[in-house]
């Protein structure tokens, strides 16, 4: 924690008209003047000394917002209590300062906030004696990533906004940007499952579904429709008829980083090769969404990147809101400055029972997958986005 | 309506109380009448239900506008000091186009800076108290606006910031992203947050009068008190003068102000009484003309006679014997609302008696009377005065010691004056000659001489009280014309005006004719209160007469003013309001007595008075310490070394006390470290075992490795295990021996005591001996040494 005190223009300003008002007052035979200048200096002394007081007992807290998505609000809450017991503090701004200062480390993997967020200052109107109460901060991540937030800094100019006051708290949070999830066409992956081996799949338990699963005994409540009538006339005695659970289509997203980002191919003029990458992570975060939202159950490779660190580079086919959130922690942690395996494969375990759909950044390259698999490149996001998609670049 | 929404309205108040401070100072009600309605309007207007406002360019034309006017005026200015009355318009017209403007929090900050620009320039035109009032109020109602700017200016801001936050964001992902969805911002507050807010308003505001009072009473005053003599009077105008200007044509006052209080008692028998003539208290007297300038100054100086006053004893203004037991009456004045130097008295002072100890200046020559300064706290007094209106030569021969000569050379320096009165004298037929080889050398001549002053003086007096002269206080016809003087335009052209005139004219004609005369300004006591028995003297009571030498020490008063008119214009005067006047009348005079008049000498006054109380106190708390001391020395019969005996439990004392108040500090820290609020057995049993808690995080902090409150102990022996390994190792053992007693209930043996001693001495070793170098973040890196 460090208190400081900041030059404020306002707050020189004033001082030097009440040196002025101090000058006439002193030649002038005015006795209302000289009063004047008394209270010119009382609220220079109020300002600067009982002000700052003010702040010795505010102690502040930032909550950890978990995770936050590229060009959604990330609103990060702080606690700021005041551990007076006689004096309120009033008018408190809240301001992230940027991490990595100081030389202290953001961290491998990890980047500084300032260089992905444009932040909006907190503001806290006013604390009680004894009081706690949140104040938060809005930010919007232009990139995916881990951010490191190191220090936090509460100022106030209150009373009379002569004097800028600081206090300042050091406290290390990190946060996962989630890629930016763009609107797809609604039919884009009941177009790429027609037919194929994503669409069909054995049910292995039974359930509401509509496919013939077996009979079991008769059980009260069960429907007249459910009775197998034929079973019953040949003298089997009461039996239902059971259907099997649902089989939901399943598709599995490859996002192929094999290729280091310096052996990409750019066309003249188009996005660059970091650019290409992170448009690929956009889509194949996409196409995860689009698929949760429209019952698939979805998995993801990560093919090339030779990072330790990655939470996971396979996933099962599964549903579900966790599922996507594992799926997208990955999206979000890749880290495109690691190592790549430029011979990597899909794996076998990967390639049944699926759609699979490789996502590349610069040119399809069907090798990685098994024949009937979907590509797509980078550069076709634009033209997979919903048409009221709206402007703004892909990022 | 909120703390934040009040703030529009309070900074109307604001401006609107500025303005009015403004024309109170300027005395200008044209001005008040025209942009008070205004202001008012403006609020209609922008704030109203359809919430217009000036757009911007009609707020610089009008701004350029202002600018050229005020440029223009400031050319025409006749007087540099006015310079700051022009500004004040100025502000006052440029507050108007703002307030009338949209406003953001920049404009609301130049509102409030300029409605303070605005007081300031009233500040630097007037001290009066009716203005002192408005700026008191001003200050108060700034305080409390000022303290609302800072929460709507910080709102506003906030909002602002997310607003432009947002719109990049759309700019980048789009409008139809996400980024729109950002939650509003929204004034969080604790409990009672108005209350507190009001507690600090008025907690800022008495700490800010209390300390400017101190800044006023200690602020060096001698460059002031220079310039206050410089002045022609320091205090606000109360419609006395002791410089006569014709040129300045708005001065006489009309004001029913009380300024004091004049009881006239027979010396001898010492009833209170009503004279038998209106009483003339002189305050000044002119002899000296500057056409240039059309003033009336005053003699060259005599040296003063200083004359110290006791309290209820009279002190002659003369060693010499008066006979006091013929017409000698007592003029007693209390002061009510003027704050001047100058002692009003009839003709003749003799003698003067005062409440206090107070120092006088007797001028013998014009037998005036004013107060020394310094010492000046505490001004509204009252003084009494033996007169004797009818003293004889001698009674005067006594008091101005030495003959005046008789000026043979008496002249009037404006010629056309010098003509017309020539011409008047021949067209009267006055006889103003003298007779061959009168010059006054000796008894006879000088009797000669003085016959004719007289006779000529009141015939020209005489005159100018005749039907072709009018006094009206109501100069706004009398045009001054280039190059002509004010007395020859009242004489020939325009005849009519005030007393000033009137006895301007009769003086210049007196000295055109080789006259000794001269001009006498003061009071002219003649409304009388038969319930207080006293002659009550109000500001527009201030008059100006003449005085015509008539002998080797006898002067003439000659009123030339028609007296009549004057008592009728005074009765016209009143109104039902001037019964109530005194309230305003009494505060007011202790504003000027106790605060306008303020000056070094009030300082080093005060100075000694408030030193002497202190002495007189401190001594006291000695004395009553040592009786104590002696009464517990007596008691115990502790003998010779008892002092010492005391001395020693006093010493004692002391440490208890302080041990007593370090331990209970430290109780309290160790409550908030492991969260312990109550104060039951098990509390208690607590924070005896947990000591040692309290030592391991201080020992932490000197290792420059604090623990955040908000980390819990387990957490920061991983966040610190990378840059001190060793304290790590031994901050978890004690941690492990924390939870084990707080949060399971265990006992804190002696080897556990002991063992966490030992592990807190080590951690302290280790921040001095280990050698290591912290890191601002926390973390370390080995010394050369290690």
């Amino acid at each position: 924690m460090r208190r400081r005190y900041h030059l404020h223009l306002p707050g020189v300003l004033y001082v030097a008209l009440t040196l002025f008002v101090g000058v006439a007052a002193a030649n002038r035979p005015n006795n209302l003047l000289v009063w004047v200048f008394g209270a010119m200096l009382a609220g220079v002394l109020i300002s600067g000394v009982v002000s700052g007081g003010m702040l010795m007992g505010v102690r502040g807290s930032r909550f950890d917002p978990r995770r936050g998505v590229v060009g959604e609000p990330l609103v990060i809450r702080y606690g700021i209590t005041n551990q007076s017991s006689w004096w309120p503090v009033f008018n408190l701004h809240i301001e992230e300062m940027p991490a990595g200062k100081r030389k202290t480390d953001v961290g491998a993997g990890a980047t500084a906030w300032q260089k992905a967020a444009r932040a909006a200052d907190g503001w806290v109107m006013h604390v009680g004696p004894g009081d706690t109460v949140h104040g938060e901060i809005v930010l919007f991540p232009e990139r995916r990533g881990r951010f490191v937030f190191d220090r936090f800094r509460v100022w106030s100019t209150f009373p009379f906004g002569l004097v800028r006051k600081s206090v300042s708290f050091g406290q290390r949070t990190e946060v996962l940007v989630h890629p930016r999830v763009l609107p797809l066409k609604e039919d884009l992956l009941s177009s790429l499952t027609r037919g194929g081996l994503g669409g069909f799949r054995l049910s292995s338990a039974p359930g509401p579904g509509e496919d013939y699963f077996g009979v079991r005994e008769y059980r009260p409540g069960d429907s007249v429709r459910q009775i197998a009538w034929k079973r019953v006339a040949a003298g089997q005695g009461i039996v239902s008829i059971e259907r099997s659970s649902s089989t939901p289509p399943r598709i599995r997203v490859v996002l192929n980083l094999r290729t280091p980002t310096t052996k990409l191919r750019v066309a003249e003029n188009g996005p660059s090769q970091r650019e290409l990458e992170e448009q690929a992570i956009a889509l194949a975060a996409s196409l995860v969404s689009l698929a949760d939202r429209q019952g698939y159950e979805v998995g993801l490779t990560v093919l090339g990147l030779d990072d330790a660190r990655l939470p996971s580079r396979r996933s099962p086919l599964r549903r579900g809101h966790w599922h996507v959130e594992k799926l997208m922690t990955t999206l979000a942690a890749v880290d495109l400055d690691a190592a790549r395996d430029e011979q990597a494969q899909l794996p076998e375990s990967d390639r049944d029972r699926a759609v699979i759909v490789a996502v590349h950044p610069d040119r399809a390259v069907p090798s990685i997958a098994p024949e009937g698999a979907w590509h797509f490149v980078a550069t076709q996001l634009e033209t997979l986005l919903m048409a009221e998609a709206g402007g703004g670049r892909v990022t | 309506m909120n703390l934040v929404e009040r703030f529009r309205i309070s900074t109307l108040f604001l401006v609107l109380l500025a303005m009015v401070a403004f024309c109170v100072a300027l005395r200008s009600m044209e001005l008040l009448l025209v942009t008070l309605p205004l202001g008012i309007l403006s609020w209609y207007v922008t704030e109203g239900p359809r919430g217009r406002s000036l757009p911007r360019p009609v707020q610089n034309v009008l701004l350029i506008g202002l600018l050229l006017w005020a440029a223009f005026e400031a050319t025409r200015l006749p007087d540099a000091s006015e310079t700051m009355g022009l500004l004040g318009r100025f502000v006052q017209w440029l507050l108007l186009v703002k307030l009338f403007g949209k406003k953001t929090r920049r404009d609301y900050a130049q509102v409030i800076a300029l409605s303070a620009v605005l007081v300031m320039a009233g500040t630097l035109q007037t001290v009066e108290f009716t203005f002192a009032v408005a700026v008191f109020a001003y200050t108060a109602l700034a305080l409390w606006t000022v303290l609302l700017y800072q929460l709507w200016a910080a709102l506003e801001r906030a909002r602002e910031g997310r607003a432009r936050a947002i719109e990049a964001a759309r700019h980048r992902f789009g409008a139809a992203s996400a980024a729109t969805l950002a939650p509003p911002v929204q004034a969080v507050f604790g409990r009672s947050v108005t209350w507190q807010f009001r507690s600090v308003a008025v907690a800022a505001t008495s700490l800010g009068l209390l300390l400017s009072i101190v800044v006023f009473l200690i602020f060096p005053r001698e460059l002031a008190d220079m310039g206050r003599r410089e002045t022609r009077f320091g205090s606000p105008r109360v419609g006395f003068s002791e410089e006569l200007e014709l040129f300045t044509n708005s001065r006489i006052s009309d004001s029913q102000r009380e300024v004091f209080t004049v009881s006239w008692s027979d010396a001898k028998r010492g009833d209170t009484m009503r004279f038998a003539e209106p009483l003339y208290l002189r305050g000044a007297v002119l002899t000296r003309y500057s056409p240039n300038e059309g003033r009336w100054e005053k003699p060259s100086r005599t040296p003063p006679v200083p004359v110290l006053t006791e309290k209820g004893l009279f002190r002659p203004f003369t060693q010499r014997e008066i006979d006091e037991r013929f017409q000698t009456y007592v003029q007693r004045v209390t002061m009510r609302s003027l704050a001047s130097d100058v002692i009003f008295a009839a003709w003749a002072p003799i003698a003067i008696s005062c409440d206090d100890e107070r120092q006088f200046e007797f001028d013998p020559s014009t037998l005036l009377l004013r107060e020394r300064r310094g010492g000046g706290v505490g001004r509204s007094y009252t003084y009494s005065l033996k007169v004797q209106p009818f003293a004889s030569e001698a009674t005067i021969e006594a008091l101005t010691k030495e003959p005046r000569p008789i000026d043979r050379v008496v002249s009037f320096p404006v010629d056309s004056v010098v003509d017309f009165t020539r011409q008047l004298v021949q067209k009267q037929k006055l006889d103003t000659s003298l007779p061959e080889g009168v010059d006054g050398s000796d008894t006879k001549s000088a009797e000669l001489l003085w016959q004719r002053n007289r006779r000529v003086a009141r015939a020209l007096a005489e005159w100018l009280q005749g039907p072709d002269f009018e006094y009206t206080t109501d100069l706004g016809s009398f045009v001054r014309i280039t190059g002509e003087d004010p007395i020859y335009s009242f004489l020939a052209r325009y005849r009519f005006g005030h007393c000033e005139y009137f006895a301007s004219a009769l003086v210049s004609m007196c000295q055109s004719l080789g006259i000794e005369a001269r001009v006498v300004t003061g009071y002219l006591a003649i409304e009388y209160d038969e319930s207080s028995a006293a002659y009550i003297v109000r500001q527009s009571n201030a008059h100006a007469w003449a005085e015509v030498r008539v002998g080797t020490y006898s002067w003439l008063r000659l009123d030339p003013t028609p007296s009549e008119t004057l008592a009728q214009l005074q009765e016209r005067r009143r109104s039902w309001a001037d019964n109530f006047r005194w309230i305003y009348d009494r505060v007011e005079f202790l504003w000027n007595s106790q605060v306008v008049t303020f000056d070094s000498g009030s300082q080093a006054a005060l100075a000694d008075r408030v030193g002497g109380a202190w002495q007189r106190m401190f001594r006291g708390w000695l004395d009553a310490a040592q009786a104590q001391l002696k009464r517990l020395n007596d008691f115990f019969s502790f003998g010779q070394a008892g002092t010492a005996w005391l001395g020693l439990v006093g010493f004692a004392g002391v440490l208890a006390i302080s041990a007593a108040i370090s331990v209970r500090r430290r109780k309290r820290r160790l409550r908030r470290a492991i969260g312990v609020t109550g104060r039951d057995a098990l509390a208690r049993q607590l924070l005896r075992r947990l000591g040692f808690w309290l030592d391991a995080l201080d020992a932490l902090d000197r290792r420059g490795a604090p623990k955040p409150p908000w980390r819990s102990p387990r957490d920061h022996v991983v966040a610190i295990a990378a840059s001190h390994p060793a304290l790590a190792v031994r901050f978890g053992e004690l941690v492990d021996l924390y939870y084990r007693v707080r949060f399971g209930g265990e006992e804190l043996t002696e080897e556990h005591r002991q063992r966490a001693e030992a592990l807190i001495h080590a951690m302290r070793r280790d921040s001095l001996g280990e050698g290591t170098a912290q890191r601002s973040d926390g973390g370390s890196r080995p010394s050369p040494a290690s």
